[in-house]
């Protein structure tokens, strides 16, 4: 195996159920971020998605969807407008997160030359993000230590300071950099802005003003650019709606979606688009072919439509909608009094802390003390599964974590990650007092 | 080019739906398991034994990707003037 990272142990998993993982040692962790990466929505061991895979992949697991079409995809499609973004018209299926990010930028790119704008490619967005892996995607942030060394390969896309309380509260100043870059480009050559509504792991639970989101839509109506949403973590109910974008006041014209549609039983993800944007290929070249291999694979789509059946039949955005705002209320009370805690913000099921230097409470923590790690190691020895990021490198964000529980957690297991997480804060904090005096 | 042993294999469906029914997903930042220490394994004794390591990813555009990455990382690392 060639791993991540060359030098860590990994824990080995041997099996999964609910929201509790066991490794191949008999160790039991607590998983407070669905699978790691903010997917598994219902949980491990869902019996009726492997048994409808297993009967999808009976009748046929896959071909094409170049040459043919199928049930489940035609099916899942015609569900999710009905049920997750009836604002949008069309949805195209691809493979996960950054195949439906990239696919976005490229379907936003060929809406404007199918207008004869074929000046419009360039992006903005902004700089603290997480869109991809992938050389289009990488490029839609502004942090070079995401991009290097890859950066030859990355796009130049412009790229906005995040309206955090530490550098733009108002949302003001972003609206005044959104309005230099267009300047500075030539707002004809903008082709989208592309955003997290809701920022999952560059800037966990970060939302910016209402402002910003007033001014931006201004400024799509002004200058005719796209605007993009990014709801691979968000979509499929994690923010406590079907779409994040459901909560603010501007409709985006592209969402991208993924981590929850497959439930990490199939890889999948999605882009819904408007009526407009269908309608520009429609009246143009009618073709939009670029695509994936397993891109609305029948069995991945099987799988798709019976997450969104178990979303609807248990209830669960409405859950996630109702019981988020209290798990935050829990974990602000759970870690009152701690210095390193600056804030706790986030919508439905994820929830981000933000950690400052308690020296005065709101400087980045020294990035060579690596709180972010030294979170996570001290969470699973604590048997929780947390993540956090540590990107002060770039300048717009310091040590954060990441809590976002399967839509399915019961309170009792809930209060039960909330308990581990202000064990394992406390551990940090005291950790961190005793290394500062070394790093003034 | 995709489906080479065909439609409606059996063994490969029960292998799936055993899979999943122990654990389908997590994410390898934080884990390991043993399909994927296993397929590894395999694949660099079975398939390509002048190979080293393998990297999984969930299809082709992505390997390409990964592979573009890596030469340009490997360059980077062996602290050789990597090309612009």
């Amino acid at each position: 195996m060639f791993p991540r990272l060359l030098d860590l142990p990994y824990p080995n998993i041997e099996h999964g159920q609910g929201v509790w993982l066991t490794t191949t040692d008999g160790r039991r962790i607590l998983d407070a971020s669905s699978g790691g990466a903010m997917v598994t929505c219902l949980g491990y061991g869902v019996p009726e998605l492997a048994a409808v895979a297993a009967e999808q992949a009976d009748r046929i697991a896959y071909f094409y969807n170049h040459h043919f079409t199928s049930e489940p995809q035609e099916r899942l499609a015609d569900r999710l407008l009905e049920v997750a973004a009836p604002e949008m018209a069309r949805i195209r299926f691809v493979s996960g997160g950054s195949e439906a990010n990239e696919t976005a930028l490229q379907l936003a790119r060929l809406y404007h030359v199918e207008r004869g704008e074929t000046d419009r490619w360039r992006v903005i967005s902004p700089a603290q993000a997480y869109h991809g892996s992938t050389m289009g995607t990488l490029a839609l942030s502004g942090r070079r230590s995401l991009q290097e060394p890859y950066t030859p390969y990355l796009a130049d896309h412009l790229h906005l300071e995040p309206s955090t309380w530490r550098f733009d509260p108002s949302g003001e100043a972003a609206l005044r950099q959104l309005d230099a870059l267009l300047d500075v480009a030539g707002p004809e050559t903008i082709a989208a802005f592309v955003c997290e509504p809701v920022s999952a792991a560059a800037l966990p639970g970060y939302s910016p003003p209402e402002a910003f989101w007033r001014g931006l839509d201004e400024r799509r109506k002004d200058h005719g650019f796209l605007i993009c949403f990014d709801e691979v973590v968000t979509g499929m109910g994690r923010a406590g709606t079907w779409l994040a974008a459901h909560q603010l006041p501007i409709q985006p014209d592209v969402v991208a979606i993924g981590k929850g549609l497959g439930a990490g039983y199939a890889p999948l993800g999605g882009v819904f688009c408007t009526q407009e944007v269908y309608d520009a290929i429609d009246r143009g070249s009618r073709e939009f072919d670029l695509g994936h291999t397993w891109d609305g694979a029948p069995v991945s789509s099987a799988v798709g439509l019976a997450v969104v059946d178990l979303l609807v039949e248990r209830g669960l955005v409405e859950r996630v909608r109702e019981r988020g705002p209290r798990l935050r209320d829990e974990v602000v009370a759970a870690l009152e009094g701690s210095e390193i805690v600056r804030e706790v913000r986030g919508r439905g099921f994820l929830l981000g802390v933000e950690l400052v230097d308690p020296r005065d409470g709101s400087s980045f923590l020294p990035v060579e003390l690596d709180v972010a790690a030294l979170v996570d190691d001290t969470a699973l020895e604590h048997g929780l599964l947390v993540t956090s990021t540590h990107p002060q490198a770039d300048g717009f964000a310091g040590d954060q974590t990441l809590i976002a529980p399967a839509y399915v957690s019961s309170d009792d297991e809930l209060a039960e990650m909330v308990g581990r997480f202000a064990a394992t804060i406390g551990d940090v904090e005291r950790a961190i007092q005793d290394s500062l005096p070394r790093h003034p | 080019m995709v489906a080479s042993l065909g439609y409606g294999v059996q063994e490969l469906v029960d292998a799936a739906a055993e899979q999943a029914d122990r654990i389908a997903y997590f994410y390898n930042h934080h884990f390991t398991s043993e399909p994927a220490e296993r397929l590894a394994e395999r694949l660099v004794t079975v398939a390509a034994p002048e190979m080293a390591r393998v990297r999984f990813v969930s299809e082709g555009s992505e390997a390409n990707e990964t592979a573009l990455q890596l030469a340009r990382l490997s360059e980077t690392d062996t602290g050789r003037e990597p090309v612009r």
